[in-house]
C-alpha cells in the first residue's frame, strides 16, 4: 500500500477547500500560495487565500466591542443632559445600596464584560480613574485608531510581502464583480482593518447592486460604526432591516443605542426582534444587561432565568443570578448556582472566591478554608487582593481580627488603592484605639475611591468624635450625597445641625 | 473538567497516519439487518465498511471483525455516499467518489459456515470518469419519481454539475454565480439542489432547470441571502414532501424548509465545526434536533433552538453522525481528521483531575508558627531606625617592610576598600604622627563599584631624622558620597610595625636617665613571646636603638619575679612607641582574661614635660625673634635697592659704592639667618614630636594608674591632638582651662610665653591630680593667688578667673 503516492494525486486546490473547512488556515494559505505561485491568475485560489487569512483572524465583533475612554467622554452624541430617571446608562439611579460599587461607581455585575469597564459617568477625573484593564493591561485609548480584538491577534507574517496591495485595487471593477466583492470586503474590513478603504469599497458595491443587497448595508453600517458616525449606521442598519429580519442586525442595532445612551430605544429594538425570533438566546443576553445597566435587577434576572431555560450552559447567565441571590441574602441559592459553574469546568480564583464567599454565609464552614485556598492558589495579583479582602471578612465573621488585619494588611500589599480595605483596616485599627493610624487610613480610603459612602461617613463619625465639627460636616454631607437614605449619616448630621445652632 | 462528557464504548483507529475529508463518512445500513453501517474513505485511498457485531454495553467494544470490508484504491476517496443505485437490485450500493471517476460498488456478504465466517466482498458495479476533478456528489432520487431509482450528481471545483442516471451519463451543466465550491444537497420536496454562490446567498436550483439544455441562464427558484460562508449544508427528511435544509453557517445556523421559507436560526455564540441534523419520533410529533460541534471541542445538542445537552470531546472530530445498531441505539459517531473513529454516548466521567491534596498538617504546629509569626510581626514594627550600615568596608593589612638603604626602613600598606553600593567619590587619607609619613597622602578614587586594593608607602619622612617617633598608629579615613550625596566616613586603625623606628641592639648600653615599671597582676609575659619577631634568645631583656642620627636608646625588661615590665631609656621622649606596643601586646596576649597593668604615678615623667614644653617655647621664640630680623632685613634690603634704583637713574657721575657695599651686606647677613632659620625650624620639629611623644606617654602612663577615666579621656583629647599651624601650648591652656573650669585661678591671660608655660604647668598638675585620686582624697585647695599681672587692655576682665 502505497499511501503517500495516492494522496499525493490529490488536486491541490481540493485539499485547500478541505482544510479551510477543517479550520486548517496555515496548510490552507500554504496550498494556496503554492497555487498561485503557478498560476498569479488563479481568481479561485486567490479568493480562497483571502477567505482564509479573513477567516484566521475573525472575531465575533458584536461581543467584542470596547468603548474606549476617549470616546465615551468625548462623545458628543449623547442626545439629552438630563435624562428622566431610567432612560439613561449613564446617569442610573440605585435604587438599593446592597450591591457594592466598582471603582467606576457602576453596581457590581455577575460577570466581566468587555465594556463593564467603561468610563462612567461625565468627569473628566473619573474618566481617567477608570481601571485600564478587563483582564489585561490594553490602555483603552480610542477604538476607531485600532480595533481591539478578543482573541490573540497574532500578525500573520506573509512571507512575500502584504497578500492584496489595498492601495492599488481597482475599486469599481471588484465592486461589481458579485463573486468577489464580498469575500474582498471582508478581507479588507477584518484582516487588513483599513475601515477607510472598506467604507469606500462598500459604498461602491452598494450603489452596483443598486442599493437591493441588504448585506452590503449592513456593512456600511458597520464601517460607519467604527467610524463614530453613529447616526448614519443606523440608517443603514434601518434599511437593511426592511429587507427582511436579521438577528444580527438587530443586535447592531441595539448596541448602536447603547452607544448613544438611549437605553429604551435598543430596548424596543430587542423586543422586536424577540417577535421575529422568538428563542433568540443573544437577544434576551443583551435586553437581559441593558437592564442591569438601568439597574433594573428584577427584570434582567427573570431575562436571565429565560435564557437559562433555553441554554443552560450559559455561564454569564448563571454567575448574574448567583450575583443576584447573594447579594439578596439568599446565599445557599447562589452556591448551587455557582457550584453548577464548578461543574461545567469553570476553573479559576473568582469562582472560588464566590464560592468560598457563599458557603461562609450558607453555614458551610468545612469548605470555606479549601475554597479560599484554591482562590489564592489560582489567583493573580489583581484578584489576590480582592481574595483577601474577602477571607479579611470571614475573618470577621469568625471573629478573629487579628487574622483580619493581617489579610487587609496583605490586600493593601497587592493593591494599595483599595478602598474598601483601606476602611475596615481603619474601623479595626480604631476599635484598637489606635486613631490617628485609622485617620490616615480613611483619607486615604477617601482619596483612594471617592464613591464609597462608609470612608466619608467613618470619617464623619471620627472627626465628631474628636471634636472636629467642620470636618465631620462636611464629610456627612459626602456620604448623604452618595447615600441618601443611610440613617447614621443623617443622625450625624441631625446632631451637628444641632450642635451649630446653639453656636 | 467539565463534568459533562462524552464517553466512548467502540473507538478504533482506521490505517496510520491516513487522512480524512469532511465528507468521508456514510452512515446507512446496507444490508437491510435494521442496523447501520459506518462507510469510510480516506484520502489516501482507502474504503472501509464497519458493522458493529458486538453484544450491548457494557461489553460493547471493537472487535476486528466488525471491519467487513478494506481495500485499496488507487486515488483518493473523496466522498462515500449510499444508494439504490442499481436498477435491478433493491439493495443499497455505495458511491465512492474520486477525484477523476465515480465508482459504484455494491457488498455481497457470503455467509460462512461459523459464526465469525462471514466474508464480505466488494463488487465494482461501475464506473463514471470524467475528467474535471470533483468536489462533492449528491445521490437521490432526482427529477420525482417514487425513490426507487437514485441518480449521482457530481459538483466538480470549477463548478460544473454533472448528472449521471444509473449507468448512463444525464447531463453537464455548469453553475451559475460560482467562485468556490460550496456543499451541494439535494431538497427531495422540492426536486431541487441547493447549494451557496459566490455571493454567499443560498440558492436552490430545480432539477429540471438544470437539466435543460435549452437554458442557457440557470435561474434559482429561491434564495436567500445569508452574507457568510457555509460549513455544511444538511437535508432531513420528516416527510417524502416535508424536507428541511439546516445550514451551518460561520457563526449562525439556519434551518429552511423546502420552500425556502426561514423555519428557525439561531446565533452561534461559538464558531462551529461541524454538525449533522435529525429527526426524533415519528411524523407529526417529530422533533427536529441537531448535534453542532464547536472548535472548542464541545458537542451541543439543540432541539430547534433550545439547548438540550452539552458536553465535553477528548479530541477534535471533523465529522459527527448518527448511527443506530443493535446493541446500541442512537450512538454519536465521530471521526477525526486522523482516522480515530469512535461511537459514543452522552455520559459524565467522575473527575480525574482532583485538586491536590492539601497536605494534612498538624493544627498545632501551624497554631504555634502563627503566634511566632505575629510576634516577629511586632517586633520588626517597633525597630524604625534601622542601622544604617556604612556603605564601605576597610580593610587594611601591613606589608612587607623592607628598607631602602642604611636607616631608611619603610613598610607598604595595602587597603582593600570595598563598596556595598556604587559610591562616586572616595577620598583616602592616612593619619600619622611625624616624622612617619604615607606616600601617597592621600588617594582619589571615583566611582567604586567593586572592590579595590589601594597600596601605600609608609616610610620616615626623608629630611627628618632626629625627630622622635611618638607612636606607630596609623588611622586610615575614608570619605566617601554616595549616590545620594550623603556624604560618610569610615575609618581604621592599624599599627604600624615597630621596626620603621627601632631596631635591636644588642650590647646594653647601661647609661639610662629614665625608666619606669609597669606591674603586672599575673606573671608577665615573657619577652620571646612578646616580641617574637625581636627576640631570639630568650634573654629577659630587649634593647632597642632608634634609627636616628644619633641613637638613643630603650631596654625592656620581663621580670616575672616582681611581677612586672622594666623600661629604661635615655630619654623618655623615646619610650612611648615601646610602651605602647608592650600595652598592646600584652593585652592581646591576655585577650580572654584581664590582666590589669599598673605604673606608679610618681614615675610619670612630669618634670621632663614641663621642660620639654619650655623648651619648645623657647625655641618658638627664637623662630619668631628671627623671623622678625628676617622681615626687617628684608625691608631694609628692598629700600636699599630702591635707592640705587634712583641712583642710577638720575645718571650721575656719583659713585654708588656705598650702596654698593650696603646691599652687599645686607645679602650676607639676610643668607645667615636664612640658613639659621633653617637649623632652628628642624629644632623645632625636633622639639616638637618629643614633646608629642612625651604627652602621649604622659596619657598613657596616666592611663595605667588613672582613677578617673572621664578626665583622662578629656585630658587625652586635648592634649593629644594634630596640629600644624597653631601654637599648641595656646590650644591645650584653652581646652584645659575650660575643662577644669572655675576649679583653679590663673593668672589673667596674657601673651607672654612665660605666663602661658606657668598656667599649663598648674592647669596639668591639677588634671594628673584629678586622674590619679580618687575624689574623697582630694583636698579642695582653692588656691587664692593673688599675683595680678598688668595689662592695661583686659582691664575689664579683672575678675574671670575668679573663684
Amino acid at each position: 500500500m502505497d499511501d503517500t503516492k495516492v494522496i499525493a494525486s490529490l488536486d491541490t486546490f481540493y485539499s485547500a477547500c478541505m482544510d479551510l473547512r477543517k479550520h486548517n488556515y496555515d496548510k490552507c494559505i500554504e496550498s494556496c500560495t503554492i497555487i498561485l505561485s503557478k498560476n498569479p491568475y488563479d481568481q479561485a485560489a486567490w479568493a480562497l487565500k483571502m477567505r482564509a487569512l479573513t477567516e484566521q483572524l475573525s472575531i465575533d465583533d458584536i461581543e467584542a466591542e470596547e468603548e474606549g475612554i476617549a470616546d465615551s467622554y468625548f462623545n458628543s452624541d449623547a442626545i439629552a443632559e438630563n435624562a428622566r430617571v431610567g432612560t439613561s446608562l449613564r446617569t442610573a439611579q440605585d435604587t438599593n445600596n446592597q450591591r457594592p460599587r466598582t471603582v467606576g461607581g457602576r453596581p457590581l455585575s455577575g460577570i466581566v464584560r468587555p465594556s463593564t469597564s467603561s468610563a462612567g459617568g461625565n468627569n473628566l477625573q473619573m474618566a481617567l480613574k477608570t481601571p485600564r484593564t478587563v483582564g489585561s493591561s490594553r490602555p483603552l485609548t480610542s477604538q476607531s485608531a485600532r480595533n481591539i480584538r478578543l482573541g490573540t491577534a497574532s500578525m500573520v507574517s506573509q512571507i512575500d510581502g502584504p497578500f492584496i496591495n489595498i492601495s492599488r485595487l481597482n475599486f469599481p471593477k471588484y465592486a461589481s464583480d458579485k463573486q468577489l466583492s464580498k469575500l474582498l470586503f471582508n478581507y479588507i474590513y477584518y484582516q487588513q482593518n483599513d475601515i477607510r478603504n472598506a467604507l469606500d469599497f462598500a459604498v461602491e458595491a452598494t450603489k452596483c447592486c443598486n442599493f437591493e443587497d441588504p448585506w452590503w448595508k449592513v456593512q456600511l453600517g458597520k464601517c460607519y460604526v467604527m467610524l463614530g458616525l453613529l447616526r448614519d449606521g443606523e440608517a443603514q442598519f434601518r434599511s437593511a432591516l426592511q429587507h427582511g429580519p436579521n438577528i444580527e442586525v438587530f443586535l447592531r442595532l441595539s448596541r448602536l443605542f447603547i452607544r448613544l445612551d438611549q437605553p429604551l430605544s435598543s430596548l424596543d429594538i430587542c423586543q422586536k426582534a424577540m417577535s421575529w425570533f422568538p428563542h433568540e438566546i443573544t437577544l434576551l443576553i443583551e435586553m437581559a444587561r441593558i437592564f442591569e445597566g438601568l439597574n433594573n435587577i428584577p427584570m434582567s434576572v427573570k431575562y436571565y432565568r429565560d435564557i437559562l431555560e433555553l441554554d443552560a450552559t450559559d455561564m454569564e447567565s448563571i454567575a448574574c443570578i448567583g450575583l443576584h441571590h447573594f447579594y439578596s441574602d439568599q446565599p445557599e441559592v447562589a452556591l448551587r448556582y455557582y457550584r453548577r459553574l464548578l461543574q461545567m469546568g469553570l476553573y479559576n480564583a473568582e469562582l472560588f472566591n464566590n464560592l468560598g464567599l457563599c458557603s461562609f454565609y450558607a453555614q458551610q464552614f468545612d469548605v470555606v478554608t479549601a475554597c479560599f485556598e484554591n482562590a489564592l492558589r489560582l489567583a493573580l495579583d489583581d484578584n489576590a487582593a480582592d481574595v483577601w479582602y474577602n477571607i479579611s471578612h470571614v475573618a470577621i465573621g469568625f471573629g478573629d481580627l487579628d487574622i483580619a488585619e493581617h489579610s487587609l494588611h496583605l490586600t493593601l500589599s497587592l493593591n494599595s488603592s483599595h478602598g474598601a480595605a483601606l476602611n475596615n483596616l481603619a474601623v479595626l485599627l480604631w476599635r484598637k484605639n489606635n486613631v490617628s493610624r485609622a485617620e490616615s487610613l480613611l483619607n486615604s480610603a477617601i482619596a483612594a475611591e471617592d464613591h464609597l459612602y462608609e470612608p466619608h461617613y467613618n470619617r464623619a463619625l471620627l472627626a465628631q468624635e474628636e471634636g472636629d465639627h467642620q470636618t465631620s460636616y462636611g464629610m456627612v454631607k459626602k456620604s448623604l450625597s452618595i447615600y441618601p437614605n443611610h440613617y447614621n449619616s443623617r443622625d450625624i448630621l441631625n446632631e451637628l445641625k444641632k450642635y451649630f445652632s446653639s453656636l | 473538567m467539565s463534568l459533562f462528557k462524552v464517553r466512548d464504548c467502540w473507538s478504533t483507529v482506521c490505517g496510520r497516519g491516513e487522512t480524512f475529508g469532511c465528507d468521508a463518512l456514510a452512515v446507512d445500513d446496507l444490508f437491510g439487518a435494521d442496523e447501520d453501517n459506518i462507510i469510510l474513505g480516506s484520502l489516501d485511498g482507502v474504503l472501509r465498511v464497519y458493522g458493529v457485531h458486538s453484544t450491548p454495553p457494557p461489553d460493547f467494544q471493537y472487535s476486528p471483525s466488525d471491519l467487513l470490508i478494506e481495500v485499496q484504491t488507487d486515488s483518493p476517496v473523496l466522498q462515500v455516499c449510499t444508494g439504490k443505485l442499481i436498477s435491478c437490485s433493491p439493495n443499497k450500493n455505495i458511491a465512492v467518489l474520486h477525484p477523476f471517476s465515480l465508482v459504484v460498488h455494491g457488498v455481497n456478504c457470503i455467509a460462512g459456515s461459523t459464526d465469525h465466517g462471514d466474508q464480505y466482498v466488494l463488487e465494482t458495479m461501475y464506473e463514471h470518469k470524467f475528467d474535471r476533478s470533483a468536489y462533492q456528489m449528491v445521490v437521490g432520487p432526482f427529477g420525482g419519481g417514487s425513490g426507487s431509482r437514485d441518480f449521482a450528481c457530481v459538483l466538480s471545483l470549477d463548478g460544473a454539475v454533472t448528472v449521471y442516471e444509473q449507468q448512463a451519463f444525464g447531463f453537464r451543466t455548469a453553475l451559475p454565480n460560482y467562485l468556490h465550491p460550496f456543499p451541494i444537497k439535494y431538497v427531495r420536496s422540492v426536486d431541487g439542489f441547493i447549494t451557496l454562490n459566490a455571493d454567499l446567498c443560498l440558492v436552490c436550483y430545480k432539477y429540471q432547470e438544470l437539466a435543460d439544455p435549452s437554458l442557457k441562464q440557470k435561474w434559482p427558484v429561491w434564495s436567500c441571502t445569508l452574507g457568510e460562508t457555509v460549513y455544511d449544508i444538511q437535508t432531513v427528511e420528516i416527510t417524502p414532501s416535508a424536507t428541511t435544509i439546516h445550514v451551518l453557517g460561520e457563526r449562525n445556523y439556519y434551518c429552511f424548509q423546502g420552500n425556502g421559507v426561514l423555519w428557525f436560526m439561531k446565533r452561534l455564540q461559538y464558531t462551529p465545526c461541524c454538525f449533522h441534523p435529525y429527526i426524533l419520533g415519528e411524523h407529526p410529533e417529530t422533533k427536529t434536533m441537531c448535534m453542532i460541534v464547536s472548535d472548542t471541542d464541545s458537542v451541543l445538542v439543540y432541539d430547534q433552538t433550545k439547548l438540550r445537552w452539552s458536553a465535553k470531546l477528548s479530541f477534535h472530530p471533523c465529522i459527527i453522525a448518527r448511527a443506530s445498531f443493535k446493541a446500541l441505539q442512537g450512538c454519536l459517531v465521530m471521526l477525526s481528521e486522523t482516522g480515530d473513529l469512535r461511537f459514543c454516548y452522552l455520559g459524565t466521567e467522575p473527575m480525574i483531575f482532583m485538586a491536590p491534596e492539601r497536605p494534612i498538617k498538624d493544627y498545632k504546629d501551624t497554631k504555634n508558627q502563627l503566634v511566632q509569626l505575629k510576634k516577629d510581626l511586632q517586633n520588626m514594627s517597633l525597630q524604625d531606625e534601622t542601622d544604617t550600615l556604612p556603605l564601605l568596608k576597610l580593610n587594611t593589612r601591613i606589608l612587607n617592610l623592607r628598607s631602602e638603604g642604611l636607616g631608611k626602613p619603610s613598610c607598604d600598606i595595602e587597603i582593600d576598600v570595598s563598596p556595598s553600593l556604587a559610591t562616586s567619590s572616595v577620598q583616602i587619607t592616612f593619619q600619622l604622627v611625624a616624622p612617619l609619613v604615607v606616600s601617597p597622602t592621600v588617594i582619589h578614587l571615583k566611582d567604586l563599584t567593586e572592590s579595590i586594593t589601594v597600596r601605600v608607602m609608609a616610610h620616615r619622612a626623608n629630611d627628618d631624622t632626629e625627630s622622635a617617633v611618638s607612636s606607630t598608629e596609623c588611622t586610615v579615613c575614608a570619605y566617601y558620597s554616595g549616590t545620594s550625596d550623603v556624604p560618610g566616613s569610615v575609618q581604621q586603625t592599624v599599627r604600624m610595625p615597630l621596626t620603621l623606628a627601632y631596631e635591636i641592639h644588642s650590647t646594653p648600653y647601661l647609661d639610662f636617665s629614665w625608666s619606669a615599671k609597669i606591674s603586672v597582676d599575673e606573671s608577665p609575659v615573657p619577652l620571646k613571646t612578646l616580641f617574637k619577631e625581636f627576640a631570639d634568645s630568650s634573654s629577659a631583656e630587649l634593647c632597642f636603638r632608634t634609627i636616628t642620627g644619633n641613637s638613643k636608646y630603650v631596654c625592656v625588661t620581663a621580670l616575672p619575679a616582681n611581677r612586672s615590665y622594666e623600661i629604661r631609656s635615655s630619654g623618655p621622649e623615646y619610650t612611648n612607641a615601646i610602651l605602647e606596643e608592650i600595652l598592646f601586646r600584652h593585652r592581646e596576649y591576655y585577650k580572654t582574661k584581664k590582666c590589669i597593668l599598673r605604673c606608679d604615678k610618681n614615675e610619670i615623667p612630669v618634670a621632663d614635660f614641663y621642660r620639654t614644653i619650655e623648651e619648645h617655647v623657647a625655641l618658638k621664640g627664637r623662630l619668631d625673634i628671627i623671623q622678625e630680623e628676617i622681615s626687617s632685613l628684608c625691608s631694609q634690603y628692598r629700600i636699599i635697592q630702591k635707592c640705587l634704583f634712583n641712583k642710577l637713574k638720575e645718571n650721575t657721575v656719583l659713585s654708588v659704592s656705598g650702596l654698593n657695599v650696603l646691599i652687599d651686606d645686607t645679602h650676607e647677613t639676610l643668607t645667615e639667618k636664612m640658613s639659621e632659620i633653617a637649623l632652628v625650624k628642624q629644632e623645632l620639629k625636633v622639639k616638637f614630636s618629643q614633646l608629642m611623644s612625651l604627652s602621649r606617654l604622659l596619657v598613657t602612663m596616666l592611663g595605667l594608674c588613672s582613677k578617673n577615666d572621664k578626665i583622662l579621656e578629656e585630658f587625652k583629647e586635648s592634649v593629644v591632638h594634630f596640629t600644624d599651624y597653631q601654637n599648641w601650648e595656646d590650644i591645650v591652656l584653652q581646652s584645659l582651662g575650660y575643662l577644669v573650669g572655675n576649679q583653679i585661678k590663673l593668672n589673667v591671660q596674657s601673651d607672654d610665653p612665660a605666663h602661658v608655660v606657668m598656667g599649663l604647668k598648674t592647669l596639668i598638675d591639677y588634671v594628673i591630680q584629678h586622674v590619679t585620686s580618687v575624689k574623697d582624697e582630694l583636698q579642695v585647695k582653692p588656691k587664692k593667688d593673688n599675683t595680678r599681672g598688668v595689662s592695661p587692655i583686659l582691664e575689664s576682665e579683672e575678675d574671670f578667673y575668679s573663684s
